[in-house]
């Protein structure tokens, strides 16, 4: 189920330029300012106008842009960290609609 | 501090690409010619160039020692090559435009800031004791299957990025930007501002950061689109802190060089696929602590591969090798030589560090709990380190944990 739904957060969220912020620990995150296209990432937007739940059974309170127990490669790439984390959604004209990569040419 | 090694790590960088060391009249086998001592045992290696830092390190340990002597005679090349060597041949010879280097005497030589001079391939070439690669050797597309005599073990892990011009604006590089910039002629991936094939630096198809880095944006070494690819890390390095277009330059290299070279260049932080931030391989932009590679946040790293004759049950048929391999494991510290912490000083993680493991290049990463961990001596012993684990002499100090490398670990 977590799985599904950062499957459908990234799928939808980062193709359409958009990248989540508001961690839990926000203070951390912060903005690449000088993305190619000058734009900066914009605040949750997954096209449902619901937030993600990431960590469904961590409470109310519960960080929803990364996991706190991870165990497999999704989560552990996306786990909760203290680290500095940069937000980037660059304009890529070749991408898919779908976020999907182009075959090389 | 951190300062003045920088500056002379910079000077040293430059006085190499200026003035190359040029090859002296003493064979690598008979030293003497050069002022050293042939007496002491040789260990001769093949090596990645982002491993030589640490070779320099430990190499001065190990020549210096009060204990056994040994000497590192070794030669940079990419890392498929010298498996494919260690595989066939096992030669030092002579290898075009790659000179062949030794650990010297001299008390005063700094490994750091110093090259290490050159020796000339023997007529009759010695046989190769170790290789150390930099990457999965499963990426290495053509190379034959490992002989039956031949062992290969993890070392420390070595973590890549890509780096930009110290004017260039830009701060991350994404997965998608990265397959798009490299994967097309020219700028027809579209992947601003890395629009300028002749600005994408690359090291060769064989090298362990081409391999390793491709795979993370989802490519083959061959599939990569870029100028000629740079002979060595150091001269890509100074392609990219010298470009013209601070803006479209785009190169890789190795975190460890990047480390000893950051006031030449930025490192960018890297988006992975299905990776909702971007990070750097440290918790920030300038700390050393190599964080996010070793909890899995930053995902361009390999393993380094040591590769050597094994004997009759795997263990490495040269004890000079299996004392090397114990001490940059940590499994052994001698009086006077502490391998863990060239390993540490070098910019590598060793294992026994990571939180985190793969199966081959670019591979999906999973949970790795060392059987004996020394996260708390990695993180003290790191540029700027500190550690909130109590420091002791034996377990007595540690409760139900254990004293490694004088901090307490959980076990």
């Amino acid at each position: 189920m977590r799985r599904a739904i950062l499957f459908f957060t990234l799928a939808v969220a980062i193709p359409a330029g958009v990248v989540l912020v508001g961690c839990d620990e926000g203070s951390s995150a912060i903005k690449e300012t000088t993305s190619p296209d000058g734009a900066t990432p914009t605040p949750t937007a997954t096209g449902t106008g619901t937030t993600p739940i990431l960590n469904p059974d961590a409470g109310p309170d519960a960080p929803t842009d990364c996991y706190l127990n991870p165990t497999t490669h999704l989560e552990i790439i996306n786990a909760c960290t203290t680290a500095t984390k940069i937000t980037k959604s660059p304009t890529l004209p070749r991408l898919h609609p779908d976020g999907g990569l182009p075959p090389l040419q | 501090m951190r300062t003045g090694r920088v500056l002379a790590g910079a000077l040293a960088f430059f006085a190499q690409l200026a003035f190359p060391v040029p090859a002296r009249a003493a064979t690598c086998d008979a030293l003497a010619a050069d002022g050293q001592s042939d007496a002491i045992p040789v260990l001769y290696v093949e090596n990645g160039d982002t491993q030589e830092p640490l070779l320099k390190r430990i190499g001065k340990k190990l020549i210096q020692t009060a204990g056994g002597k040994l000497r590192i005679v070794y030669r940079n090349r990419p890392t498929c090559e010298l498996a494919d060597n260690f595989y066939g041949a096992r030669t030092l010879g002579a290898v075009a435009n790659r000179p062949i280097r030794y650990i010297p005497e001299d008390a005063a030589w700094d490994p750091v800031t110093t090259a290490a001079p050159t020796c000339d391939p023997p007529a009759s070439p010695p046989t190769v004791d170790l290789a150390v690669g930099a990457t999965f050797l499963s990426s290495c597309p053509t190379l034959p299957a490992k002989p039956p005599n031949v062992g290969v073990v993890s070392g420390p892990n070595q973590a890549y990025g890509f780096i930009v011009n110290k004017a260039s604006s830009q701060v991350a590089i994404t997965a998608e930007e990265g397959y798009l910039a490299f994967g097309f002629t020219g700028g027809t991936g579209q992947a601003a501002p890395w629009l300028d094939q002749n600005l994408r630096f690359i090291r060769g198809v064989t090298a362990s950061t081409t391999l390793t880095m491709s795979a993370a944006i989802g490519l083959t070494a061959a599939q990569l689109k870029a100028t000629t690819p740079s002979q060595t890390s150091l001269l890509l390095l100074a392609s990219v802190a010298t470009a013209a277009d601070t803006e479209a330059a785009l190169g890789i290299l190795g975190t460890e060089l990047f480390d000893q070279n950051r006031n030449q260049v930025k490192l960018l932080a890297f988006r992975g696929f299905r990776q909702i931030y971007a990070y750097y391989p440290d918790s920030t932009s300038t700390s050393f602590d190599k964080k996010n590679v070793r909890d899995g946040h930053y995902l361009p790293w390999s393993p380094t591969p040591y590769i050597f004759e094994a004997a009759a049950g795997g263990a490495p048929s040269k004890a000079a090798v299996a004392r090397l391999f114990d001490l940059l494991t940590g499994k052994v510290v001698e009086a006077d030589v502490d391998g863990l912490d060239s390993v540490v000083a070098s910019g590598l993680i060793p294992q026994c560090a990571m939180k985190v493991k793969r199966a081959f290049d670019g591979g999906d990463l999973s949970l790795f709990d060392p059987a004996e961990p020394c996260g708390c001596f990695f993180d003290k012993n790191v540029p700027g380190g500190a550690t909130a684990c109590a420091s002791c002499q034996s377990d007595a100090a540690c409760g139900a944990g254990k004293c490694r490398h004088g901090y307490c670990e959980g076990k």
